[in-house]
């Protein structure tokens, strides 16, 4: 067994896991506390950590609000009906409102989407999934956390 | 089921080690190889067998559809921007696929958050993430309904 020593940081922000959503919650964090001390632990590579690490191949939920696919509400809707009413309509509805600017913003960054080439909407397989060439989607992602943020001094990626 | 390695493509380089995200390949210290030291922990993510330069790394099919003859090779290509597959069924059919990983060189359309505006208090207390509403592609703020609106379910 190798020697652990420990290291102690003080930090603002504690960021426990860069996963997807751990490394998009970095991101979202320096942006809104530019000068806050942000740190994001992570036991692996952030690169591949997590469970995009094999990469995937349809983002599981896009509303499409600019074309008027679905809104907030029919998410709660479903996952209501889905989950047997087991669900935190609130938490549900947040993630809902806030996932088409996200999921615009992979784009921008190079995420692979499959577009219908007549009307330029992201193609579906199911009410709810959009598809996508996602092998790299961690690494464009985990690229983010590392050059939105880490350039600056007061952000730590722990890697094993 | 999961990663083994071929010994003599492998020249130790930890590649491996670094990007596996369940710990588990590591170099022997005796033969100064890598191996799976966990397999029944592998997810078969592949990450490994894309990230060794020497191509050692292979991932051994489950026995009752893939009993043997057959295999799974991979290349991923960062400057080109693609991922290429490379199957080969027991009966002999090869399958090739490339499929493309990204549609911008490498890193160059992420904004650097440092560079750009602060954020100002008023947009701090809002309900907004960055780039909205402006990136949600709608007319119009962000959605929003009142609290009391949702169903009182066993949470609350
Ligand atoms: C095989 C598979 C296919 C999928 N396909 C799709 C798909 O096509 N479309 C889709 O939208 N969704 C898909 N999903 C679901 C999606 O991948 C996950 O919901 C999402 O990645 C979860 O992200 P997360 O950040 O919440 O968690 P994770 O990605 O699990 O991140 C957790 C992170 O925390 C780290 N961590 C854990 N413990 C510690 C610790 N003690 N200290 C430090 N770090 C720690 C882990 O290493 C990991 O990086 C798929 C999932 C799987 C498994
Ligand atoms: S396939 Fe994935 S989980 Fe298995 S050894 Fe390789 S990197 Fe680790
Ligand atoms: S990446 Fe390949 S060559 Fe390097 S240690 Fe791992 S198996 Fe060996």
């Amino acid at each position: 067994m190798a020697k652990h020593k420990t290291h102690y940081e003080d930090c603002d922000v504690l960021v426990v896991g860069g996963g997807m959503a751990g490394t998009g919650a970095t991101f979202e964090a320096r942006h809104w506390g530019r000068d806050m001390k942000i740190i994001c632990v992570e036991k692996a590579n952030i690169d591949r950590s997590g469970a995009v690490a094999q990469g995937l191949y349809a983002i599981n939920c896009y509303m499409g609000m600019q074309w008027g696919e679905n809104q907030p509400e029919d998410h709660v809707r479903y996952a209501r009906n889905d989950l047997m009413g087991m669900v935190r309509e609130d938490l549900g509805y947040d993630m809902a409102r806030h996932v088409d600017s996200t999921v615009h913003m992979f784009d921008e960054w190079g995420l692979p989407m499959m577009k219908n080439e007549e009307t330029g909407r992201y193609l579906r397989e199911g009410k709810w999934q959009i598809m996508i060439h996602g092998e790299s989607y961690k690494p464009i992602v985990a690229e983010a956390a590392k050059t939105g943020v880490l350039d600056r001094s007061n952000l730590l990626l722990m890697k094993k | 089921m999961s990663t083994f390695v071929y010994m003599t493509r492998c020249d130790g380089c930890g590649h491996c080690v670094d990007i596996c995200p369940s710990d588990i390949m590591h170099i022997d210290e005796n033969i100064r190889r890598a191996k799976n030291i966990e397999p029944n922990f592998c997810w078969e993510c592949y990450s490994c067998v894309k990230a060794c330069p020497n191509h050692a790394i292979d991932v051994r099919g489950y026995a009752d559809f893939a009993p043997m003859g057959h295999s799974v090779r991979v290349r991923r290509e960062e400057e080109k921007g693609t991922i290429s597959w490379k199957i080969k069924f027991r009966n002999g059919t090869t399958k090739d696929f490339v499929s493309p990983i990204t549609t911008k060189p490498w890193g160059k359309f992420i904004p650097k958050l440092a560079d750009g505006d602060k954020p100002n208090q008023g947009e701090i207390n809002s309900q907004r993430l960055y780039t909205e509403p402006e990136g949600l592609n709608i007319d119009g703020e962000l959605p929003v309904v009142p609290k009391d609106s949702f169903k009182k379910g066993v949470y609350y």
